[in-house]
């Protein structure tokens, strides 16, 4: 009796915290994607404000007095951002769809295969993974630079990053967790190792895959110092490069600076509109299985 | 439709011995079965059969052709996994149909097969469905329908029916006695169920440490099992082994041991003649046991004191000591015992097994 | 076959222009990190030598920033395949002469601009070679530390003139707008990186190194200048990036800064109130203001003809005229004595435009200096940022002044290899 009515008295204590928690987590996640919005709106507000006017305040948010859309046109005619452009996504494009094939097929190899030197090699690959990215800079720029003369081509802001043991080493990973009875299956209903690779493996793992993906073409999007290292030509570089336009060592001009950044962010952005649906129904398909 | 050799094959893992010298000769059309405890090589043994693993030593021909070097895809055979290895982006029909269309078959064909199939087995509603959808039994049945819709001259099953309830595991059985009858394909289907093994198959293999201890039918499985090993391994209770001496007096041909001095029926005399004066382990099916009264001649029974005891409604198994030997004995339902109760038992002297006490070993 | 085709119309062409144009072109590369109004200045210039000259193509590339310019140039000089000329500064040239990379431009170009040069200017271009000082680069665009000051509420005689009036005077501005007991308008802003350091340091009497060339930021002058700018935090609007916003927004009165900033504080300033410029306040031992800025360097893998048209283009941006009108456009300093004293910079000095450079002149002229020879060399970026390292820590409260020099000295000392130096 007495113990009933102390559960049913739990119960209800459970149900409360349960109810709070709740409210905490939905009040937290607010909190959280304000935080991340402000930045954004900021830059909005910045790329629209006159270069010369004050911000009003306006509780944590500041607001521009007259909207200057043209901000946008200056920042645009300041460099020839249309060749920017085409360069920044013809090179991350290649970039992420090479360097998605590479971590695919190296994984599988590292996975799957078993080959004479497999283990040296394994050993290699992960140990370019400790090697700072500074102490490569100049004996990649005579590789690149010196001997190859890819200065001023695609091939030296392209070719370099297309295989990474970052990727290789993660396609691996996941690509061990898949049983290995999918792979015997698959043999006896015919399939080579490319196919397996290409048609059952991958769907499997589609959710890591198309996230590494984002990622790379974010990264390659953002390259910066290798651009200026390989290149001369000013019709071959790249949007982020053009960014640096807006600031000096003496000052900024934060609304072209921001208005830039923003026309540099918008592929991204859409990029990631374009891909979240399948990443959440990849992770969702995950979660369910 | 093909026969399968096994010729003298071995597997080596490094310096573990998997899979030793076995020799095995599978009929076109046959249900074969290798059974035996967890780690003695069956899945080794069908693994090279299906080209999965690589043979260390000896040949394996699949109809006449010698495929120790074909790639699995090449050596017409069709395998089910335990855990069924569906490929879990695909539909059941896409699943089932992707052999065939590596194969390139036309799209009508494969529609037709696909059908075909899925009717034999029932799922012909299930087939939109990814396996994530569906339930153990269906996709068991899409796992079939992936192997049987190649038409393979071969199927190999491995524990396929492992994973699923013990209700669903008999009906599924069922089915694939049904379904092999039908299709007439020649079958290797390991398992480490003895009552899988005698249910479905024509022949059984039992192994033990990478070796064939016999291959019969289960019914000469049961009745005369080679050794110790396969006697103890196939049949539940497992056979009781007492050791004893084979002894002649006057002319008849007696089995001593602890507590028991047992005449051998006239009939097994020659056979067991040459053994006399051996050591040997005499072999006691728990239902070749019977309740005897204490009058009777005690020297013919053996005396236990009941440990364990388990109405199973058909019959009542009892657990007991004999000197240092346990015995199992299987009595009649109405029997009544009590656990800690001291009874007798009598064995059907003409159902009595005999191995070589040192290689276990039948004798005669 | 297409291909070969191509080369051969291509070589045509080549021909044709070949007999054409008869007169040989010589291209050099100059490379820079300079964007904006200076990236627009650069290039007009560029381009009006490249018409006068005909026989010269200047090819100018901007290579982002000065950090990855700095990369670039260190990657390509071991490579071997430096540009003809690129902007410098101090620290990037001692490590590019650890490879004998550059030539002797001071004794290249015309005595007359080498003569012409300020004192400051040609200290910070010496380089002591083989123990003999040397005019390795020659000075480009460069600036001094300069006062700003709003000029619609800052008159003449509120503008302090030295430390302890920039204390004094600055926090009458101090006003508490929204009355919650903090000031929200500044007299007086800060923000306090190693050249700021190195000026309040050099007008407490501070010199960086000993006899035995050891930094000795830690001793008296040095502590006591942190103690300075600590005191000087606590009633300043005090921030990590420029001043020029708050300033141009009316929340700071006055400010210390380079003088190449002047175009951002009056951009910023523009229609809400006068931007202002005025001397160093006085140190306890001067009023010198540091020179900051980058020089342009000569590179030794260039051909004879391309170091002669480097020479010549050098020159021409090195003319009294060109170091005058790169200096209206640009607000930084013009780079000759004689060009201070021209007509048309004088003239300027008049012009709305040009009143803000008077100060700044006058600061160049009678009170600057530049990091001493000893501080050329290829550690001082390490040792800047050991400064820099300490600067924060002091001004965060994390350390006391003492204490945080003491181990920036010591790091100094070690990383330029003295180990002798306590
Ligand atoms: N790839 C392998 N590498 C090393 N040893 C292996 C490998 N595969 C199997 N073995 C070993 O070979 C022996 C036989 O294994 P196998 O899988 O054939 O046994 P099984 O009879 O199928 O057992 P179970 O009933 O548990 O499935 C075991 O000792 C096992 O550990
Ligand atoms: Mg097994």
């Amino acid at each position: 009796m007495n113990s009933t009515v102390t559960f049913e008295r739990k119960l209800g204590w459970w149900r409360l915290r349960f109810g709070a928690g709740r409210a905490i987590t939905y009040l937290v996640l607010s909190v959280v994607a304000l935080l991340i919005l402000l930045p954004f709106f900021w830059m909005v507000t910045t790329a629209l404000r006159a270069p010369d006017e004050e911000l009003i305040r306006f509780g944590p948010l500041l607001i521009p007095r007259h909207v200057h859309f043209e901000n946008f046109v200056q920042a645009w005619e300041t460099a020839p951002f249309g060749r920017y452009f085409f360069n920044s996504f013809f090179i991350a494009i290649v970039t992420t769809l090479a360097f998605l094939a590479t971590s695919a097929m190296g994984g599988y190899a590292f996975a799957r295969l078993r080959f004479p030197g497999q283990h040296i090699l394994w050993l290699a690959t992960l140990g370019t993974l400790m090697i700072p990215a500074e102490v490569l800079l100049i004996p990649n720029f005579i590789t690149l630079a010196k001997w190859l003369h890819w200065s001023d081509t695609y091939y030296a802001l392209i070719i370099p990053w297309t295989v990474s043991a970052f990727g290789i080493f993660l396609m691996r990973q996941v690509f061990l967790q898949q049983p290995k009875e999918l792979w015997e299956a698959a043999r006896l209903d015919g399939c080579g190792h490319l196919r397996f690779l290409w048609q059952i493996l991958l769907p499997q793992v589609r959710p890591t895959f198309l996230t590494l993906g984002v990622l790379k073409f974010f990264w390659t999007w953002d390259m910066f110092l290798w651009v200026v290292l390989f290149t001369n030509a000013d019709d071959m570089r790249t949007v982020t490069f053009g960014l640096y336009r807006f600031t000096s060592e003496v000052g900024t001009s934060y609304e072209l600076w921001m208005a830039a950044s923003l026309m540099s962010i918008a592929p991204i952005v859409l990029l990631f509109l374009l891909v979240r649906r399948q990443l959440i129904e990849g992770i969702s398909r995950v979660g369910l299985r | 439709m093909a026969q399968v050799l096994v010729r003298n094959v071995s597997k080596h893992f490094g310096s573990l011995g998997a899979v030793n010298n076995v020799t095995l000769e599978i009929q076109d059309g046959e249900f074969f079965v290798l059974v035996g405890p967890s780690g003695s090589g069956k899945t080794t043994l069908l693994r090279m059969i299906a080209g999965l693993e690589e043979i260390t030593e000896g040949e394996i021909l699949i109809g006449e052709r010698l495929v120790n070097d074909l790639p699995p895809a090449e050596r017409d055979v069709a395998m089910v996994f335990q855990n069924y290895a569906l490929y879990p982006h695909m539909s059941a029909y896409e699943n089932i149909a992707y052999s065939l269309k590596l194969r390139r078959l036309s799209k009508k064909e494969i529609e037709r097969r696909v059908q075909s199939t899925a009717q034999l087995l029932g799922i012909k509603d299930k087939l939109k469905k990814r396996p994530k959808e569906l339930s153990g039994g269906e996709r068991q049945r899409v796992a079939l329908g992936r192997a049987i819709v190649r038409e393979p001259q071969v199927f190999l099953y491995d524990e396929p029916l492992s994973n699923l309830d013990a209700r669903l595991r008999v009906h599924m059985r069922a089915e694939l006695q049904a379904l092999q009858r039908r299709l007439k394909t020649t079958t290797v289907y390991v398992t480490h169920d003895q009552v899988e093994a005698m249910t479905l198959g024509h022949r059984v293999a039992v192994m033990h440490e990478g070796q064939v201890q016999q291959v019969d039918t289960p019914q000469n499985l049961y009745a005369k099992p080679a050794n110790t090993f396969v006697a103890t391994f196939i049949g539940s209770p497992p056979m009781n082994l007492l050791p004893g001496k084979l002894q002649e007096q006057e002319g008849r041909l007696y089995v001593v041991g602890e507590g028991f001095d047992w005449e051998i029926d006239s009939a097994r005399v020659s056979q067991l003649h040459a053994h006399i004066g051996r050591s040997v382990l005499v072999g006691l099916r728990p239902e070749d046991l019977l309740l005897s009264d204490k009058a009777s001649n005690h020297r013919s029974s053996l005396n236990i004191q009941i440990r364990v005891l388990e109405r199973l409604g058909d019959m009542v198994i009892v657990y007991g000591d004999h000197g240092e030997c346990e015995l199992t004995a299987k009595l009649s339902p109405h029997t009544s015992v009590e656990v800690d109760q001291s009874v007798w038992l009598e064995p059907r002297i003409e159902r009595l097994h005999f191995f070589d006490a040192i290689n276990g070993q039948a004798l005669g | 076959m297409k291909k070969f085709l191509g080369i051969l119309l291509l070589l045509a062409a080549l021909a044709i222009q070949g007999t054409a144009q008869p007169q040989q072109v010589t291209p050099i590369s100059f490379w820079h990190g300079m964007t904006g109004v200076l990236q627009g200045t650069i290039n007009a210039l560029t381009d009006e030598f490249n018409a006068q000259n005909k026989d010269v193509k200047v090819n100018l590339t901007l290579q982002g920033n000065y950090d990855a310019l700095n990369q670039k140039l260190l990657a390509a000089v071991v490579a071997g395949t430096p540009p003809t000329l690129s902007q410098m500064f101090p620290d990037w040239t001692a490590k590019i002469i650890e490879a004998d990379a550059l030539e002797t431009l001071g004794d290249l170009i015309n005595v007359n601009i080498v003569g012409d040069f300020p004192k400051s200017l040609l200290d910070e271009n010496t380089f002591i070679i083989n123990g003999k000082p040397t005019l390795l680069t020659v000075p480009f665009n460069k600036s001094i530390l300069t006062m700003f000051y709003n000029s619609d509420v800052v008159k003449t005689d509120d503008l302090p003139k030295t430390w302890d009036e920039i204390l004094s005077k600055s926090i009458k501005f101090n006003k508490d707008t929204n009355n919650d007991g903090k000031p929200d308008i500044f007299g007086w802003g800060l923000r306090v990186y190693p050249e700021i350091f190195a000026t309040f340091f050099h007008q407490n009497g501070g010199s960086f190194f000993d006899k035995a060339g050891c930094l000795t930021i830690n001793n008296t002058a040095g502590v006591d200048a942190m103690e300075y700018l600590v005191k000087l935090k606590g009633q300043s609007l005090y921030q990590g990036g420029f001043l020029d916003a708050p300033f141009g927004e009316g929340k700071v009165m006055m400010y210390i800064d380079s003088s190449a900033g002047l175009g951002f504080a009056e951009r910023g300033s523009q229609g809400k109130h006068g931007v202002a410029t005025a001397r160093l306040p006085r140190g306890r031992a001067n009023s010198d203001g540091m020179i900051q800025g980058t020089n342009i360097g000569l590179f030794k893998t260039a051909s004879d003809a391309e170091k002669k048209a480097a020479i010549r283009y050098v020159e021409f941006l090195l003319s009294v005229d060109k170091t005058i009108f790169w200096a209206q456009q640009t607000g930084y300093l013009p780079v000759r004595a004689s060009a201070l004293k021209d007509a048309k910079w004088l003239e300027f000095l008049k012009t709305a435009k040009g009143a803000n450079h008077q100060a700044i002149v006058d600061q160049f002229v009678n009170g600057s200096f530049a990091y001493p020879v000893e501080a050329h060399i290829s550690a001082w970026g390490a040792v800047r940022g050991f400064i820099g390292d300490a600067i924060e820590k002091i001004m965060q409260s994390k350390a006391s002044p003492k204490d945080a020099l003491d181990e920036a000295a010591k790091l100094s000392n070690k990383e330029m290899k003295k180990a002798d130096c306590i």
